[in-house]
């Protein structure tokens, strides 16, 4: 008798290639009621990876159409069975996909249109953290200032956008028009989850970018300060930091503001 | 164990009549505090750091029991036990506290891949010596009885050597686990494979009996198919009360998973299931939890 892993390998693989192995194993009055009783198998597993795209992924369909949009969830569907235990990340690899696979790669916009999508759905279910507010920095000694870091909140992401993918996700979410996809201007953007647990984001001009960045990554406020330089001349450069930095605590994306003098060891959250 | 003493199976204490808890639902539930005796949650979709589901979660459940129901645990699996899931499953219990956790008797991926589907077992003396001994090694683990659902299913393996509702019952002795009956998944196996809904339900133990589901389904052909996306019909209402006139009242909750309409119509189909329960709910005394002290 059949092993139940054989069984079971058989099963998979008739799922995910369609081998014609299967059919000897079941109980079936003629070889049609066997493949009616196999195809709902097999038509359940695809529809429901193809809804997971769908529901991800809205946005892209409507920027593909239904036709190439149907080659993509043929194509994704085929090269990447789920390795996950939930649907949330099924589509993980689709940017990727994308970027690697004909004819989608000759569209960069495409991929990058698809890791706006999951970085919204990391946003989305990123980890809770008690937030502070500008008390907290009013509080700090003027000779803790030098070093202070910051911590942010799990859901912040920054994504730097070489086409005009973003612009294009919001005039379809409006269901309008998206514009011609173009690479003339790259724009940086940052995302977060607001108090609301909505899921927001924003353009972000360099400055503010290179700052962001550096403080994502733990560095000290000194540090910040000397970047703002390529920007803003050395007597403005801390005002500008400690405006951007007032701005980010007021939109709820920061969660603790610490020095090195009070022991506190840098860390993001 | 004592030969020839029969020890009573102990159960969870009855949780009354619940509904499945619906993201479209959430604000409703919070703010409206329906009359509902508890929620069933879906484990895998709060298995997640943060965020609205986790946020409504937490607040809802400060008002009323929750169980958790998981579709990933993939028990029939010849791949190994997923510990890494289970992990997740057990830090989500630590902090939702629910009344009980159930999955289905099914599997779900092989070779590390995930079907993301209920697929069945074949019924037979090597799958139920497998099942059975994971089912205790995740009970060992969660430090719980879990419940075991019956999943609809639309194929007959020719390795089978006995019926669903032999092997269901027999997985529940031999892993010492509590069962989960779904009554629309019954109706629907029937319609499928051919055999008497009722036949099903006379041959399963009562004493494991936990919790019945509730459904609706789709006609496809000469088959119908387990959506979820429909009202209970009356095929299975029909079936219900047969159940309840074996069992008693059981804790019962309806499913629906698409197709989900305003909670107050789901209110009404949950208030059809209360009128058709004429008997107050057995007091449990003892708690499953310690479910090794039953086994001296």
């Amino acid at each position: 008798m059949q092993t139940l892993r054989e069984l079971q390998s058989r099963f998979i693989n008739y799922l995910t290639e369609g081998s014609a192995e299967m059919g000897s194993m079941i109980y079936a009055d003629s070889q049609a009621e066997q493949q009616l009783r196999l195809d709902i198998y097999k038509n359940a597993y695809r529809i429901r990876l193809r809804q997971v795209l769908e529901t991800d992924h809205e946005i892209l369909w409507a920027y593909l159409g239904d036709a190439l949009f149907g080659q993509m969830v043929n194509g994704y569907i085929a090269s990447h069975p789920s390795h996950h235990t939930s649907l949330r990340n099924f589509c993980d690899q689709l940017p990727d996909y994308l970027a690697d696979t004909s004819p989608f790669d000759q569209h960069p916009i495409l991929a990058e249109i698809a890791t706006f999508e999951r970085l919204l759905m990391d946003v989305f279910d990123a980890g809770e953290a008690e937030l502070t507010d500008l008390s907290t920095l009013r509080a700090l000694k003027p000779e803790n200032w030098p070093t202070m870091r910051l911590r942010f909140h799990p859901s912040v992401q920054l994504l730097q956008a070489d086409w005009n993918s973003i612009e294009s996700w919001k005039a379809l979410k409006t269901e309008t028009d998206p514009p011609a996809a173009s690479d003339a201007a790259s724009q940086h953007w940052l995302l977060w989850r607001d108090t609301d647990r909505l899921s927001q984001f924003r353009p972000v001009e360099a400055d503010e970018h290179a700052l962001l960045s550096l403080a994502v990554s733990g560095k000290e406020f000194s540090a910040l300060c000397e970047t703002l330089l390529n920007w803003h001349p050395v007597n403005e450069a801390s005002m500008v930091a400690l405006r951007y930095i007032t701005e980010w605590l007021d939109q709820g994306l920061i969660t603790k503001i610490v020095s090195d003098t009070e022991n506190h060891a840098p860390q993001l959250v | 164990m004592v030969s020839g003493v029969i020890l009573p199976v102990m159960t969870y204490p009855p949780l009354g009549f619940g509904l499945g808890l619906r993201v479209p639902h959430f604000e409703h539930v919070l703010q409206h505090k329906p009359p509902v005796d508890w929620f069933e949650v879906l484990s895998e979709n709060y298995m997640v750091a943060g965020g609205k589901p986790r946020y409504y979660l937490n607040r809802i459940r400060e008002h009323y029991p929750v169980a958790m129901h998981g579709v990933s645990l993939s028990i029939g699996s010849t791949d190994p036990l997923d510990f890494d899931y289970l992990r997740k499953l057990k830090t989500l219990a630590n902090e939702v506290q629910p009344a009980w956790i159930s999955d289905h008797l099914c599997w779900t991926s092989c070779h590390n891949i995930n079907s993301h589907d209920l697929l069945p077992l074949p019924y037979n003396e090597a799958t139920l010596k497998h099942v059975a001994e994971r089912i205790r090694q995740v009970q060992d683990f969660l430090g719980r009885r879990i419940l075991m659902e019956n999943v609809s299913s639309y194929l007959t393996y020719r390795a089978s050597e006995m019926t669903e509702w032999e092997f269901l019952t027999a997985i529940a002795e031999q892993a010492d686990c509590l069962i989960l009956l779904d009554i629309n998944n019954i109706y629907v196996s029937a319609c499928n494979h051919g055999f008497q809904p009722e036949y099903y339900l006379q041959h399963i133990n009562a004493s494991r009996v936990q919790q019945f589901h509730l459904a609706g389904h789709t006609r496809q052909g000469d088959f119908l198919i387990d959506t979820h996306d429909q009202p209970v019909p009356d095929p299975v209402w029909a079936l219900y009360t047969q159940a309840l006139a074996q069992f008693g009242p059981v804790t019962t909750m309806i499913e629906r998973d698409d197709n989900i309409p305003a909670f107050d119509e789901l209110l009404g189909e949950l208030n059809q299931a209360r009128s058709l329960v004429h008997k107050p709910f057995a007091k449990t005394e003892q708690h499953p939890e310690s479910h090794h002290a039953d086994t001296p």
